[in-house]
């Protein structure tokens, strides 16, 4: 009996132990809750997201990473596991105000329900800058506002639909207030053209919802001719659709982030619009107020916009690239 | 159904001189789900002109052999009382693995090394719940957490692009006509089938899960029974794993979410029971045949997003209701 006990016992615990040094091993700053990067002796940023996978926040966290390392920061990024998790990233901003960060960078999923949070975090007189997101109410906001991008997004498929045509959209995530806005001023700047918008669905953003909605889509018309992916997950998913219809260049596919996929697809021919966000700049310059801030200087407006690049195969070569996404060789 | 009548109803169809007996096994009341899938593919094809087409169904089957895959798999874990939650996640970890090992070597090694990782994970899941006697709930939640945290960390929380084409042709290839994917979904099905109705370990896993101490008292290794489940299941997520990698043409750290809850729907919506023993791999099938063309109709009538969940809850309950009713109508077997 008691051996047995005692054999279960020492299961169990070299089971633990495995596993303890497995999730050390595999540990990454965004794989942790409690991630940092070496740097220097200025102090400690801290960084709120909702989610740290996906092409946009892995560009942009490289940006805040690289430009902390440049001015002697440390950051402590927190990931709030989803865009779902508002009360999770609340807590973490909240947490993070009374950690002692010099500044705390937080790109919001929802703005609205982190107001409280906020005015918690600014009564500890930690600056707090928006990343990514305009956030109402912090010290000053670093993004490309999602409405722009969906006026640029409009404009592409204007262009890609010079007298109009057949559309379908792949909105992105139900209720999450980027697709919101990005659909609405791309619906607003539409309306006035030829373009119809045949059928429309909302998904989470991933590469596989995006093959199985478009290629529905593409089933119920056949002659589509315009797909619109809200990111570059879903508008790959698109592309893919597309592509196994044997309908490159013919259904054009739009949409914005030009994460790597994306790229080799416009490459192909597959897809044929993106409006990229300059992340990895925009992580850059959340980083660069926010040491201005730290300095005591007020920023002279609460909004810094970052333009957005619109891309073709045409104009590819001309992008830089090292200002959308982090080098190839990095590795988080 | 306990040890003894799954014993006797496996002797029965060995038996030749039975068939009244076999023919009595095809009930009017488990016609309820194929019904069901029957009534929705009329209604789809009065309602929209595309989806009684060839190229739909062929859409719809590449859509569906995934799943199919996966819920295969549940269905030998929930068929013996248990249930597997980090399905999902080892769906991600073998894209994940695949993708990396393929790069760096070649198209079956990086498959085998995802398939291989399958087997890893559902060796770890029976393991854990047969030695250290966690209930399956619990083991394969904490499964789902590792596995996912360990598929994010090997990717870097990024798709990782670059498969040789010679890979992703897996899910465009046809043959006769029909997706390679749906060929693959349908040879796990014979086996499965084969595996649950016509070998010992088929009879041991219903009675097992119909009662696992009369299994015990009969002689048969429960502990083994039960690991063995786990690791088919999660061996047949892998292969799941294989044929969306090979759709997305990347490995994606984050494929399968929805495929924990929705493996089980099927499988639930199938007429196996949750509590074990009771089920057939059949009805797993029309159980995702129901929830894909339901899925892929909606999307041709371009229901909106939010319609579409009601529906689906509603559909789901309407199904299993009916079909229970029909059952206990007719009055029920043990």
């Amino acid at each position: 009996m008691i051996t047995s006990m005692r054999s279960r016992a020492a299961l169990l615990a070299g089971l633990l132990t495995s596993a303890a040094a497995l999730a050390a091993c595999g540990s990454s700053d965004e794989g942790t809750s409690s991630g940092s990067s070496s740097g220097g002796g200025k102090g400690k940023i801290g960084v709120s997201v909702p989610t740290v996978q996906g092409p946009f926040f892995t560009a942009m966290l490289y940006g805040m990473k690289d430009e902390a390392k440049k001015l002697g920061y440390t950051l402590e990024i927190r990931d709030a596991g989803g865009y779902a998790n508002v009360d999770k990233q609340a807590s973490q901003f909240e947490n993070l105000g009374v950690q002692g960060v010099k500044a705390v960078l937080i790109d919001p999923a929802d703005p609205t329900t982190l107001t409280g949070s906020l005015a918690q975090v600014k009564a500890a007189n930690v600056p707090v800058v928006g990343a990514g997101d305009h956030f109402p109410g912090a010290d000053v906001s670093v993004s490309s506002s999602h409405c722009d991008v969906g006026h640029a997004m409009a404009k592409g498929a204007q262009e890609l639909l010079p007298d109009g045509g057949t559309m379908a959209a792949l909105t992105g995530p139900a209720g999450a207030p980027w697709t919101t806005d990005r659909w609405k001023c791309f619906t607003d700047d539409i309306k006035s053209t030829n373009i119809k918008i045949v059928s429309e669905k909302a998904s989470d953003p991933a590469v596989e919802q995006g093959v199985t909605i478009a290629s529905d889509f593409l089933q119920r018309t056949p002659k589509l001719d315009l797909v619109y992916g809200a990111d570059d997950t879903v508008g790959v998913g698109a592309a893919k659709a597309v592509q196994e219809a044997k309908r490159c260049g013919k259904t054009q596919v739009l949409t914005a982030v030009l994460g790597r996929e994306a790229e080799a697809l416009l490459e192909e021919g597959c897809v044929n619009y993106v409006v990229a966000q300059q992340t990895v700049l925009v992580g850059r310059l959340a980083v660069r107020e926010a040491d201005k801030l730290i300095a005591g200087t007020k920023p002279p407006s609460d909004t810094v916009s970052v333009p957005l690049v619109p891309v073709t195969k045409d104009n590819l070569a001309t992008v830089d690239i090292s200002k959308l996404r982090e080098p190839d060789s990095y590795k988080p | 159904m306990s040890a003894t009548s799954a014993e006797t109803e496996a002797d029965r169809s060995g038996d030749e001189g039975d068939r009244l007996a076999r023919l009595r096994r095809i009930d009017p009341r488990d016609a309820g789900l194929p019904l069901a899938v029957l009534a929705l593919m009329v209604f789809f094809t009065v309602q929209s002109s595309v989806f009684f087409t060839v190229a739909n169904f062929q859409n719809v089957g590449l859509q569906a052999a995934a799943l199919a895959l996966v819920a295969f798999g549940q269905c030998f874990v929930v068929l013996s009382a248990g249930i597997d939650l980090s399905v999902g996640s080892t769906v991600a970890l073998s894209s994940v693995v695949t993708a990396i090992v393929m790069k760096d070597t070649s198209i079956p090694v990086g498959i085998l090394a995802g398939l291989g990782t399958g087997v890893g994970v559902g060796l770890v899941n029976g393991l854990v719940i047969t030695v250290l006697r966690v209930v399956p709930f619990v083991a394969t939640l904490a499964m789902l957490s590792v596995a996912s945290g360990l598929a994010l960390s090997w990717s870097g929380g990024t798709p990782i692009a670059g498969l040789p084409s010679g890979f992703t042709k897996i899910a465009l290839t046809r043959v006769a006509g029909v997706p390679l994917p749906v060929v693959i979904a349908a040879c796990a099905f014979l086996l499965g089938y084969a595996v649950l109705r016509h070998t010992r370990l088929g009879r041991y896993l219903y009675a097992v899960g119909g009662n696992a101490e009369a299994a015990r008292l009969a002689g048969v290794d429960v502990r083994v029974v039960t690991a063995v489940a786990y690791v088919v299941c999660s061996f047949f997520a892998a292969c799941g794993a294989v044929v969306l990698t090979a759709r997305v043409s990347s490995g994606q750290p984050t494929l399968g979410a929805s495929l924990a809850l929705e493996s089980v729907a099927a499988v639930v919506i199938g007429g196996v029971s949750l509590f074990g023993g009771r089920g057939s791999i059949v009805g797993v099938l029309f159980g995702v045949a129901f929830v894909s063309i339901l899925s892929n109709g909606l999307n041709l009538l371009n229901v909106s997003s939010y319609t579409q969940l009601l529906i689906l809850g509603v559909a789901l309950v309407a199904v299993i209701a009916i079909d229970r009713r029909i059952s206990r109508g007719r009055g029920e077997e043990t």
